[in-house]
């Protein structure tokens, strides 16, 4: 279902024609699959081939004939003769008291002594249910949930450091997974953490352990990344299926195994599955809200990397626990649910009790002025030509030939932002060594008439929401020069206006928060506001233009819309009509439903879209090419088909989930 | 966190604090910590920053507060500069008790006709040794323990460990900064010591190791079952090249597996001393005698601690228990409970366990030195009727265990020359069934003038069954 538009635009704002409000609102909840009900609590059994009774699975013979069962291990001694099991080693390694007596230095007071022996009681190690890693994260960066913390004990309590995460999207697996791998670092029990996901989420994985864990991992695509020997690893799917990379790890095996989007894992006779199946580890988690798709035994399959045999080979599982009719129902339930309980953590929304506000959006289509019009139309087309003809490939010093295919794509991205944004990018392009001197002349010109408009929509664009809503607004913008820009014409207008980018200090930064929380209105702030910054105290989001990564977007939003807010959180997005920013806008609104999505579920669409390529490569890959097609339109019209095909199957990937609720077992207090 | 142990975690900060010469202040559930840049804490300045503000809940952390929790960052920073600082200590136990006979009478009291005395009282000096040992036990999982293991070292006995924790007033005591216990008493007791706590650790570790192999054997036939049903799956589709791909990677799989099963289940800890205490414990040393009839019977070394006043008589030499109670002598000079005292059967000596008194092996009366012998042939202890028997045959010497009468004459004899319970003189054997019996039960035949048993010989005629 897309979203659907509604004209309630601004009340008495005088808008343009053409220029409107569309709010996109969230499509209804989707109602929950009824419950797989099983009449009396089923039990797994079996029925005697003779006289048709039937028996629990224990039994050996029947009760009523004494025919025996037949046992699916009698062929056990032929094929694999049971081993006897190798005896766990022990080793005690004693220091001797001796050597209390070795220096020669004066003896303690007693009462330092005592001190001594106190402290000593305090700082050992406790069991699991008290975390050691709470202790060590970055409290700014963390918004601590309890039933993250729940999980972390339990899979290192309960389950042995062996679970799937089978968490609905967005509550935060990956913190979870980093709990885990933070205190079992701590702890000393493991050394190696290696991290396997698909190559988009690599770097946010990084950045996120190193944020909110202090763990510095090392995000490795070829095996020169590893002749270190660095202790935690990232790796791509594609990158430990390889023959170089993947070589490597399997040898040096890890302590921690974490495989993020798991379901990548479904099926056993892909090569990422044995390639994962193959790495020597100790503890292992899997990370997927959408374990399986289209049939249970991938769930299975992923089990059997937790605990190889907890649900019986492929046949017996097929025979026990799967409808014969419909490959996705589960039955025998109440055993299955047994069994599954020893390895998978599923937390739903309604169990964890986070409740956040609502979040309404919505996006002002705007028309440029004449001259802006103009400007735009005759430097996109600049930009076009330049990309047709790839004549902005120079050799720099090194030798190697340089494209500038990016740097006209943040051009024309500065072009949506503002003026002052685009007037800075073509100084940096006319500044640029070995650029052909018509071309300097040519951006340098452009620079002049930047700089000589007058009009500026989007700002003006502001002052009418801001007239219009009340209340204290962030305003995102991608550019510094935009934030210097729109900072100085909304003070120059009377509205108290903060600047918030990552040219300031961690000083000036909180007091620039400070201010906004106490005096101004609004807070214009660059991508660095869009991470680890708590402005609950604000509920109003302007992205006065449009990242390219809906992470990001989702990152922004994020600031206020989290636990802490009490209001409702309105999100404003501005449109150009007629420009690449409305274009993405469109894809991300509209085929992505990025505004309406439910925390997570980008990621999951997105990793379905392409697992080995970012959004934002993507997108800026089909720029490229619809623009050396001249047909840039037609290019995102057909990226957009694809992210709509990707939703769908998300879709039908969401209904699994609901059995899924019925397999997880409701989630428990860990044991002590 | 509960209640008391936050209480108690509060005061450690505030004296940890304090030591280290900084300053503690508890405003609004959050702790305010500053160290000194100079002096004893400038080090945990430099390691944890010269402000600090800590706080118990984690549902309180916010930027620029850190969490105080057991095994937290901050605890084990404070730990690690006091352990530069409170590994060794050395107090004197100060007392003034004197050893008296009201005190020995309060314990023990002589038998009949007996007396106790003391004899040469001199000063001494023991030493109680309370160290402190970290437990770390790795398994699957990782705890450790901390314990307090304390040896008793006196003069003339060997030393004595077991768990136990420093009084509350040796903390009190006078403290000694240069002094430590003599070399002989540190080995020996530093070695009990560590005897204890590696015993105890040994016996831990195997008790978490019996966990670790039921969870594996469990696991491994987990696994066996699995991999032999997912071959015999393999097997029984159709044979193909692929299908033998298969079945080599199930079995590397399955042999990885079982390799981390073992290595997830290993079990090991390590043990190592944190701290001594030494308590230097002033004695007043003696010898208590039994005195029978005017003469000293027998006499052993006790102890008296002069802080506590309690009395170290040492064990019975019989049954191994503290002394107390009504004491005897025996005639080997033994101190001992009346209750363990023996009397020789034969002469009415007193004997004890720890006079090597022997029991007959043929009678199992208890005899004293004096009444007992050994047998120079078997080595076992025998009464005087017992012992000193000879072989009719050959004249060796033997016992009532060794030397066996014969059932022909009566005669002793040593196995040797004993066959089938009978000597050679009255060993005869029949000529038809070639059974052994003795000479006087064997009858003659009117036949053939031969002797043959009764069995041997037809019923009504005295012929045997040979003769025709």
């Amino acid at each position: 279902m897309s979203p659907r538009p509604s004209r309630t635009g601004p009340r008495g704002a005088t808008v343009a024609p053409g220029e409107r409000f569309e709010w996109i609102e969230a499509e209804p909840a989707r109602p929950k699959a009824p419950k797989l009900r099983e009449g009396a609590r089923a039990q797994a059994a079996q029925r005697c081939r003779r006289c048709g009774w039937v028996d629990s699975l224990d039994e050996v013979e029947c009760f009523r004939c004494g025919e025996p069962f037949p046992r699916e291990e009698a062929a056990t001694p032929a094929i694999c003769p049971g081993l006897p099991p190798p005896e766990p080693s022990l080793r005690v390694a004693l220091q001797p008291a001796r050597q209390l007596f070795e220096d020669r230095g004066p003896n303690a007071e007693p009462a330092l002594w005592r001190l001594r022996r106190r402290s000593a009681e305090h700082a050992r190690l406790p069991g699991f249910e008290r975390l050691l890693a709470l202790a060590q994260v970055n409290s700014e960066h963390f918004q601590r949930y309890a039933h993250q913390q729940r999980v972390a004990r339990r899979v290192l309590e309960d389950m042995g450091g062996a679970a799937l995460l089978a968490d609905e999207t967005g509550l935060g697996k990956t913190i979870e997974a980093g709990l885990v791998a933070k205190e079992l670092l701590l702890r000393g029990l493991a050394q190696r953490v290696l991290v396997v996901v698909p190559a988009s989420l690599g770097l946010q994985w990084r950045e996120e352990m190193a944020e909110k864990f202090n763990l510095e991992f090392v995000f490795a695509r070829d095996p020169a990344d590893l002749a270190d020997d660095p202790p935690l690893v990232i790796v791509s799917y594609a990158g430990l299926r390889g023959p170089g990379l993947g070589k490597v790890l399997r040898e040096r095996g890890t302590d921690l195994l974490v495989c993020d989007e798991a379901h990548h894992l479904r099926n056993r006779s892909t090569k990422q599955y044995k390639a994962v199946a193959r790495v020597r580890k100790t503890y292992v988690l899997l990370l997927s809200a959408t374990p399986f798709h289209n049939r249970l035994v991938e769930l299975k399959n992923l089990l059997d990397i937790l605990k190889p045999g907890l649900l019986g080979s492929t046949r017996a599982f097929n025979r026990q626990y799967v409808d014969e009719r419909d490959p996705r129902k589960p039955r025998n339930l109440h055993h299955l649910q047994q069994l599954l309980g020893e390895v998978m953590i599923r937390n739903r929304r309604e169990d964890v009790a986070v409740k956040l506000p609502a979040r309404r959006a919505a996006i002002y289509h705007l028309e440029l002025a004449a001259a802006e019009r103009s400007f735009y139309d005759e430097l996109s087309a600049f930009i076009s030509d330049e990309v047709r003809s790839g004549a902005l490939t120079v050799v720099g010093p090194t030798g190697r030939g340089h494209s500038f295919a990016l740097t006209l794509i943040s051009l024309q991205r500065q072009l949506c932002s503002s003026p002052a944004a685009v007037a800075q990018g073509l100084r940096t392009l006319a500044a640029t060594e070995g650029l052909p001197p018509d071309l300097v002349a040519r951006a340098q010109e452009f620079e002049r008439r930047a700089l000589a408009l007058g009009e500026w929509r989007k700002a003006q664009a502001i002052e009418e929401v801001l007239a219009r809503f009340p209340g204290k607004v962030i305003v995102f913008c991608e550019f510094r020069a935009t934030i210097r820009a729109l900072v100085e014409r909304l003070r120059a207008a009377g509205i108290a206006t903060e600047a918030f980018h990552g040219g300031l200090s961690p000083g000036e930064r909180a007091a620039a928060i400070a201010r906004f929380r106490d005096q101004a209105r609004v807070l214009v702030s660059s991508k660095a506001g869009a991470e680890g910054l708590n402005v609950q105290f604000c509920s109003t989001v302007v992205n006065f233009d449009l990242p390219w990564n809906p992470m990001v977007v989702e990152q922004r939003i994020g600031r206020v819309h989290r636990l802490g807010q009490t209001r409702d959180v309105t999100v404003f997005n501005l449109s150009v009509k007629g420009t690449i920013e409305a274009r993405v806008l469109e894809l991300l609104a509209r085929k992505l439903r990025l505004f309406t999505a439910v925390l997570g579920e980008v990621d999951l669409i997105l990793g379905s879209l392409h697992a080995e390529r970012s959004f934002e490569e993507l997108l800026r890959d089909v720029w490229l090419q619809g623009t050396r097609a001249g047909d840039v339109d037609a290019a995102l019209e057909a990226f957009g088909r694809k992210l709509e095909e990707a939703r769908a199957a998300y879709d039908a990937i969401k209904e699994a989930e609901a059995v899924l609720d019925v397999l997880a077992p409701a989630p428990e207090e860990p044991s002590a | 966190m509960s209640a008391s142990s936050e209480k108690e975690l509060c005061a450690f900060l505030r004296a940890g604090v304090s030591a280290a010469g900084g300053s503690f202040r508890r405003r609004d559930g959050v702790f305010e910590v500053r160290f000194p840049r100079e002096g004893a804490g400038a080090e945990l300045a430099e390691r944890l920053g010269d402000e600090l503000a800590l706080v118990l809940d984690p549902g309180a952390l916010a930027p620029g507060r850190s969490l105080l929790a057991p095994g937290s960052h901050v605890l084990r920073a404070l730990d690690a500069w006091l352990a530069a600082r409170g590994r060794r200590s050395y107090v004197v136990q100060p007392g003034r008790a004197r050893l008296t006979k009201k005190a020995l009478r309060e314990r023990v009291r002589p038998a009949r006709g007996a007396e106790l005395g003391i004899r040469d009282r001199a000063s001494g000096t023991g030493y109680d040794l309370y160290v402190v040992y970290r437990l770390r036990f790795r398994s699957l999982g990782r705890q450790e323990d901390l314990v307090c293991v304390r040896v008793r070292l006196r003069p003339g006995r060997p030393p004595r460990a077991d768990f136990g924790e420093p009084p509350a007033a040796a903390f009190g005591w006078p403290h000694r900064p240069r002094k430590r216990p003599p070399e002989e008493f540190l080995d020996a007791g530093l070695g009990a010591a560590d005897a204890f706590v590696e015993e105890h650790a040994r016996a831990e570790a195997a008790r978490r190791r019996e966990d670790a192999r039921t969870r594996f054997a469990k696991d491994v036939l987990r696994l066996d079952a699995y991999y032999a049903a997912q071959m015999a799956e393999v097997q029984r589709s159709r044979r193909t090249d692929l299908g033998l791909v298969r079945l080599e990677e199930l079995q590397e799989e399955r042999a990885l597996r079982l390799a981390e099963l073992a290595r997830a289940c290993e079990v090991s800890v390590e043990v190592a001393p944190m701290q001594v205490l030494c308590v230097e414990v002033p004695l007043q040393l003696a010898r208590l005698v039994v005195q029978a009839e005017g003469a000293e019977r027998a006499g052993r070394s006790i102890a008296l601690e002069r802080a506590s006043g309690a009395l170290d008589l040492g064990e019975c030499p019989a049954c191994a228990q503290q002394l107390a109670g009504e004491l005897s002598a025996c005639d080997g000079s033994h101190v001992v409970h009346s209750a363990c005292l023996g009397r020789c059967d034969r002469c009415g000596g007193a004997v004890c366990g720890a006079c090597e008194s022997p029991l007959c092996t043929v009678c199992g009366v208890l005899c004293c030195t004096g009444c007992g012998a050994t047998c120079p042939a078997c080595g076992a202890s025998a009464c005087a009727t017992h012992a000193g028997g000879r072989c009719a045959r050959c004249e060796s010497e033997g016992c009532g265990a060794c030397l066996r009468a014969c059932g022909g004459c009566g005669a002793l004899h040593c196995d040797q020359h004993l066959a089938d319970g009978l000597c050679a003189s009255c060993r005869a054997v029949c000529p038809s069934c070639r059974s052994v019996r003795p000479r006087g039960e064997l009858r003659r035949c009117d036949g053939c003038g031969r002797r043959f048993c009764t069995a041997c010989l037809l019923p009504d005629a005295a012929r045997c069954v040979l003769c025709p």
